[in-house]
């Protein structure tokens, strides 16, 4: 039988979207499975910082500032997220802390079941925060990787004497 | 928190361990402390180039110090196995991209094949006697290397020129530019080759009418017989380097072919005005034999009767005007190779130290000559009679191309003509000659009159100055004695024309060539006499001159007629006509004279030479031959030697 594909509903195979989302979802799968989920971590904490430090020049420079203020790191990280097809949203932001919370991850569906893409946020956000406050504490409190009904990230800027827990990364900054 | 390390504990520097990797290994401790999450990346170990996996560890001594624990290991099975393929799919993906340039490549090439053997065959097919015969050349050339402009640049009369341009900047070039060169030709050829080319582009360059870009010009070498003598100038030509070889030695071919065949048609056109004038110096000496020898006769009988002086006086004009058309004949029969040869086995140091003062008297006291011969000169074989008056006509053109005086250089050597060089010239063949040159410092020749140099009656004379025929007699019989003759010139520097004689390499023991000649006095003959000839009026002024120096005289017309007389009567002497009609020639008759009078002693008389007693140009052995005209008394000279032989 021949028929025009072009005309089927929906349409068979994958939008360049779905496509990139899937290739990432298998290499991280492989990657877990390969070297287990915390070495994949790292490998992706290392991605997530080069492409946080390059993000955080971005925007210093539409901000047009040397540092970024508490509203601006806020800001930014609402956008960064949003400009991918996240659905960040500011919860909460003071001088200490600012906690975010998400209801649609960037890598989509594609992302269930890959909690080591959830170091590529981590690494984002906790990379600007510090560049520009010295020091934050990025915690993923919820995680839709995780199976989490949404994602929830606090950044606390206070230094804290306690180890970080499991969720929990320090970053620390040029400023320091 | 870790404690300080001991001081007993060895220090290595982490590049002393890890390569460097350009500064990605510090780049990345530095992010690995800004992060309490371990950082992974993989460096290659200094001491084996292994790739290891480093994970680093952001830690806090108890001193608050901060360091990067690294921990480092090596591949794992299934990672080491997915990098292998990963590297054999790249290297994989190289060899594809290698083949396919290669393919490419291999298409170009085969494309560049097309169109060179396309220009190539195209070449081969051009007409040489075309005078656009370069620039069409020049054009299929150019389209085949697809290139946008090309020239020829070669000498000329000792001028480098353009000889042909192709493209669509041609009209912005003239055909025969003259280029015009720092430091002269000569320089031109001890270039290195980036030098030569940029010098040509210049000069080049200087010559256009207008703007043109030449840059990119390339020059490859055009030999003509294997020297190289001409250049094609190809823009871009770097790419097309193999190409272009194959096409500049293909057009180097082609003008060695144009060059040659245009020797071949002046050598072909030399033969035939050769074969034209060497018919009518023979009819001619018949002609000049019955004037010569009748007014001679009727000299002689008005001398003697004294009947009238001024009568005498005619006569003696009419046997000199006879004589001096002998002359005339004898150098046409010599430019047509018809003279018959006495060849002698010679030394031509020798016979140039005898001929000296002839020489200088001949081109008087403004000219200095100087005579350098070879040592150890090989011996030649030659006519020495026709030599000499070869060397004397040269010397008188020597003579009349320096007006206000200069110098003749007349040298010999040994030398060798190779198989190349006689493949550039026609009737050459290769071996060992005796050469013999005249160089003047005269007003030199162009290349036009240099190729035409030879042919009988052109002459660069004033009129009544030159017959035209001194180097046509010249070259006659330098081809006559089986030598070669080639004439060098350059206008205002003058002129060296080079005679090559093959060295003679007989047994000398029996040299004819050193029996003194013997003159005998004519004397009145008492012997009978046979006499053929066809020519009636040559037969009856040679009875009766014959009759009167006392010989007995009987005639024939024919050799039948001759041979009946042979076979009747007793005769000392035959004298006959080479040519006779009917199926007794002269040799023929001479021959079945000697069988009925083994006695008989045979004199040939002929307007020029013939196979039937002459071979190649000179006479067979023992055979006594007088050219018609004669006098009386070289008649009555040659019959008393013979009488006496």
């Amino acid at each position: 039988m021949k028929i025009d594909l072009d005309t089927v509903y929906p349409a068979p195979g994958l939008d360049k979207d779905e496509f990139m989302r899937s290739l990432i979802r298998e290499l991280a799968g492989i990657l877990e499975d390969t070297v287990g989920v915390q070495e994949a971590s790292a490998y992706v904490n290392h991605v997530g910082l080069l492409i946080g430090r390059a993000l955080n020049g971005e925007y210093r420079a539409a901000y047009g500032t040397e540092r970024l203020s508490n509203d601006q790191i806020a800001s930014a990280l609402v956008h960064l997220k949003k400009r991918i097809g996240g659905g960040f949203s500011i919860e909460q932001a003071d001088d200490q802390m600012i906690t975010l919370v998400n209801s649609s991850c960037p890598f989509g569906d594609m992302v269930i079941g890959r909690p080591s893409l959830c170091r590529m946020t981590a690494n984002v956000f906790g990379h600007i925060s510090a560049e520009n406050r010295g020091y934050a504490r990025v915690g993923i409190k919820g995680a839709i990787a995780r199976g989490d009904a949404g994602c929830r990230v606090v950044i606390s800027f206070r230094r804290q004497h306690e180890e970080p827990q499991s969720n929990e990364t320090d970053f620390f900054g040029s400023l320091v | 928190m870790l404690d300080a390390p001991a001081e007993s504990e060895e220090v290595l520097a982490i590049t002393d361990l890890l390569e460097s990797d350009d500064g990605r290994l510090m780049r990345f401790l530095n992010d690995a402390a800004t992060v309490s999450s371990p950082l992974i990346a993989r460096f290659r170990r200094r001491s084996d180039g292994a790739l290891l996996t480093a994970k680093g560890h952001r830690i806090v001594r108890r001193s608050g110090e901060v360091c990067i624990l690294l921990a480092l290991k090596g591949d794992t099975e299934l990672s080491r196995r997915f990098r292998l393929l990963a590297e054999k799919i790249a290297a994989l993906d190289l060899e594809i991209e290698r083949r396919r340039a290669a393919q490419e490549l291999l298409s170009q090439n085969a494309a560049a094949l097309q169109r060179t053997l396309i220009g190539v065959r195209q070449m081969s097919e051009i007409d040489t006697t075309d005078p656009d015969h370069l620039r069409h050349a020049l054009d299929a050339l150019r389209i085949a290397c697809e290139r946008p402009i090309a020239f020829i640049i070669g000498v000329e009369a000792g001028r480098l020129m353009i000889l042909a341009v192709s493209g669509e900047s041609a009209p912005l070039f003239e055909k025969d530019s003259q280029l015009h060169l720092d430091g002269g030709l000569a320089r031109l050829w001890e270039l290195p080759e980036i030098s030569r080319t940029e010098t040509l582009r210049a000069a080049v360059q200087k010559t256009a009418r207008g703007t043109c870009d030449l840059s990119g010009l390339m020059a490859w070498p055009l030999h003509i017989g294997n020297v190289p003598k001409a250049f094609l100038l190809l823009q871009g030509g770097s790419g097309i380097r193999n190409e272009a070889t194959i096409l500049a030695d293909t057009l180097g071919s082609l003008m060695n072919r144009a060059s040659v065949e245009a020797d071949l048609r002046h050598s072909q056109k030399l033969q035939a005005i050769g074969e034209l004038t060497g018919g009518i110096a023979h009819d001619f000496n018949n002609i000049l034999a019955v004037v010569l020898g009748n007014a001679e006769l009727a000299l002689d009988h008005a001398t003697r009767s004294d009947v009238n002086a001024y009568l005498a006086e005619l006569l003696g004009e009419i046997r000199t005007a006879a004589l001096r058309g002998a002359t005339l004949t004898s150098r046409l029969l010599s430019f047509a190779r018809k003279q018959a040869l006495r060849p002698e086995i010679l030394s031509l140091n020798a016979v140039l130290r005898d001929l000296d003062p002839l020489l200088r008297r001949a081109t008087g006291d403004k000219v200095d000559i100087e005579i350098v011969g070879a040592g150890g000169l090989w011996k030649t074989r030659l006519d020495q009679g026709q030599f000499e008056n070869a060397l004397l006509n040269l010397t008188v053109n020597a003579r009349d191309a320096m007006p206000n005086g200069g110098r003749l250089t007349i040298e010999t050597a040994n030398t060798r003509l190779d198989a190349e060089y006689a493949s550039q010239h026609s009737e050459v063949s290769p071996g060992q000659y005796v050469m013999v040159a005249a160089t003047d410092t005269g007003t030199g020749m162009s290349r036009d009159v240099i190729r035409e140099a030879f042919t009988p009656f052109f002459t660069t004379k004033g009129v009544g100055q030159g017959s035209g025929l001194g180097l046509s007699m010249v070259f006659g019989f330098v081809k006559q004695s089986g030598g070669h003759v080639k004439i060098y010139s350059e206008l205002g520097q003058g002129t060296t024309v080079k005679m090559y004689f093959p060295r003679d390499l007989a047994d000398h023991a029996a040299d004819p060539g050193q029996l003194a000649p013997v003159f005998g006095r004519p004397a009145s003959g008492q012997d009978r006499i046979l006499v053929v000839e066809d020519d009636t009026a040559i037969l009856r002024y040679a009875e009766r001159t014959l009759i009167i120096l006392g010989y007995t005289v009987d005639t024939a017309l024919t050799g039948e007629d001759a041979v009946d007389l042979l076979q009747t009567k007793s005769y000392d002497i035959l004298l006959t006509d080479v040519v006779l009609p009917g199926p007794l020639n002269g040799a023929r008759v001479a021959e079945l004279a000697r069988k009925l009078s083994p006695g008989i002693k045979v004199l040939f008389m002929s307007g020029y030479t013939e196979n039937a007693i002459v071979h190649n140009g000179q006479l067979d052995s023992g055979v006594e031959l007088i050219s018609k005209p004669f006098t009386r008394d070289d008649l009555a000279r040659r019959l008393e030697l013979i009488s006496k032989a």
